[in-house]
């Protein structure tokens, strides 16, 4: 059976690569592929992490999320607000200035991406303290700024018909830098004949950025567009730190699909329904990936 | 649309401009943040806000390392963050190096394991991973906290990748040399991708830096928090105290801008990694 198997194989090479591989390959076993089985299996169980008996339960725990459920609602709401108008804002804004950073003469360009690239790279908890400061209804520097234009104050995040917009506009901070850099590679790998080539024959900026730029650049777009929203549904810590301490967001306003997760694993104890609500975000994710795989191929074709 | 004739210099000009605003309103929270670190309390409640601070104090830091431990904060983060680049670093090196120069039985198939674990988001299977942990008696330990993040198959790809441009002729040139396979992966395969391993380390770096959601689920003790959770907590305890929360910011956040400021080229194309294969 072995012969069989070793048949073309280097043996010394095939040695090597066991003996390097498989205590690895174990912990991704362990590590990944056990949790991710089990958290498909609990998902049809009444499970509880403080309680070692349950019984499989079967569809019970999707049915419930899926029918009458008011806090999957309103997460999965939340969710595809939050993801759909972060996504949409910050590649335009990244595109945009990304586009106008290459085509003008810009005065240091390191120094400026480097600003811009700042809030990527401190932590989500620091940054939110920052903005929860800056959102403060009484104190906060965002209604004295509002004050100069005659606007009342607005209770930023406390305010539910504004919380949700007020996390959105953090983020999009948090995160603009970071597809500006994604931006900048893509444009920088457009070869300069193109663009030579078009101004040549006349093009003026819009066409060159609308019938050159765009098009080569269909692959980074849609492959940002489907990270963005990838990130957008998986969004925690934004989320989180913006409803801990006082002049919080109302956290069963802001609820997203992940801290809706946790809370009902770790603060219900109920991980049947919580592993039930992870594997749905698992489907919505691995939806997104599947088209991000379809798009990106055709995008390559230009 | 944009119909009229674009005159070069005057447009220059003023994209520099309202880029450099732009730029000023992004860093415009940090400033404010610093800023309001070093006032005194009737200072920060004031109205109209004082962008730069009347009188300047430190009080705000001394309150904040008397009341919580932020060196165990910090000395948490520190070994949560090396312990898993080293090992996310070395794994992937080592295993991406074995599936793009080797040829034995089963590759495929493994690969496409490790491969396919990269698609799932932590959060669809942190409740598992949490039980088992209960299960080893890990809740609430160091080793809890570092268990998952040994390995990662982002990294594994990304060193593949890079690995399948090391011509063969090279490590076959060593192999005559006599040199054994352990060898040829250190001596030879390693040092030829030492940019793109920094690019890993960086980007694993920034991934467990700023984690919070592992840590806030597996750890309860204050002796264990990092950083972030850390923070988190605190805010918890004095709910409105900004002066204190300011400081407690400034103090996590200095040593990333510093370590930002020196390696800004290789942290942007670090950070970005996963965007740009």
């Amino acid at each position: 059976m072995w012969v069989f198997f070793m048949k073309g194989y280097n043996k010394a090479h095939v040695k090597f690569a066991y003996t390097a591989l498989l205590p690895i390959f174990g912990l991704y076993l362990i590590l990944r592929c056990w949790p991710i089985l089990e958290s498909f299996r609990l998902s049809f169980t009444n499970y509880s992490i403080i309680s070692p008996n349950f019984s499989f339960v079967g569809l019970q725990n999707y049915l419930k999320l899926l029918s009458n459920d008011q806090d999957f609602r309103i997460s999965l709401i939340n969710t595809m607000l939050f993801a759909t108008l972060t996504t949409i804002a910050v590649l335009l804004l990244a595109f945009s200035i990304t586009l106008a950073m290459d085509r003008r003469k810009i005065k240091s360009i390191g120094l400026l991406q480097s600003l811009f690239f700042l809030p990527v790279v401190v932590s989500v908890v620091p940054s939110a303290i920052i903005w929860k400061w800056m959102y403060d209804p009484q104190y906060g520097i965002f209604n004295y700024f509002l004050s100069f234009f005659g606007i009342g104050t607005i209770g930023w995040l406390v305010d539910r018909s504004y919380s949700m917009y007020s996390i959105i506009l953090f983020v999009i901070w948090k995160w603009l830098g970071y597809f500006m850099v994604i931006f900048w590679v893509g444009l920088k790998g457009i070869p300069g004949v193109y663009i030579e080539a078009a101004k040549i024959d006349g093009a003026s900026n819009w066409k060159l950025t609308r019938f050159v730029i765009l098009p080569l650049l269909k692959p980074i777009i849609f492959f940002s567009l489907v990270m963005a929203t990838i990130k957008g549904f998986t969004i925690f810590s934004e989320v989180y730190v913006m409803t801990v301490g006082s002049q919080a967001a109302p956290g069963n306003m802001v609820k997203t699909l992940t801290y809706d997760i946790y809370e009902r694993a770790f603060l219900y104890f109920r991980a049947g329904q919580a592993n039930a609500e992870a594997v749905i975000l698992f489907l919505i994710v691995l939806g997104l990936t599947v088209i991000q795989g379809k798009l990106v191929r055709k995008g390559e074709l230009y | 649309m944009a119909k009229t004739k674009i005159r070069y210099n005057p447009s220059d000009l003023i994209s520099n401009i309202l880029l450099y605003l732009f730029a000023a309103a992004m860093i415009f929270p940090f400033i404010w943040l610093v800023s309001t670190s070093l006032k005194l309390p009737q200072h920060i409640l004031s109205w109209p806000p004082q962008i730069f601070p009347k009188v300047f104090t430190l009080a705000n830091y001394q309150a904040v390392f008397q009341k919580v431990d932020m060196i165990r904060y910090f000395i948490n983060t520190l070994r949560f963050t090396m312990v898993s680049t080293m090992s996310i670093v070395f794994t992937s090196a080592l295993v991406g190096y074995i599936f793009a120069k080797y040829r034995f039985p089963f590759k495929e198939p493994m690969f496409l394991i490790i491969i396919s674990t990269m698609m799932i988001p932590f959060q669809c299977y942190m409740i598992p991973l949490y039980m088992m942990m209960v299960k080893i008696h890990a809740v609430d330990t160091y080793l809890g906290l570092q268990l998952p993040y040994l390995v990662q198959a982002m990294g594994t790809f990304f060193m593949r990748q890079n690995f399948e441009s090391l011509p063969d002729e090279y490590l076959d040139a060593a192999r005559i040399e006599g040199a054994s396979e352990w060898r040829i992966f250190f001596n030879i395969a390693l040092p030829s991708f030492r940019s793109a391993l920094g690019g890993l380390s960086i980007f694993v770096v920034s991934i467990i830096w700023g984690n919070l959601i592992w840590p806030l689920i597996i750890t309860s003790s204050e002796k264990n928090f990092v950083l972030e959770l850390g923070l988190v907590n605190f805010q918890q305890l004095y709910t409105v105290d900004y002066g204190l929360f300011t400081a407690a910011a400034t103090v996590a956040i200095i040593p990333v801008i510093i370590f930002f400021i020196v390696f800004r080229r290789q942290i942007m194309e670090g950070i970005t990694l996963s965007g740009i294969k």
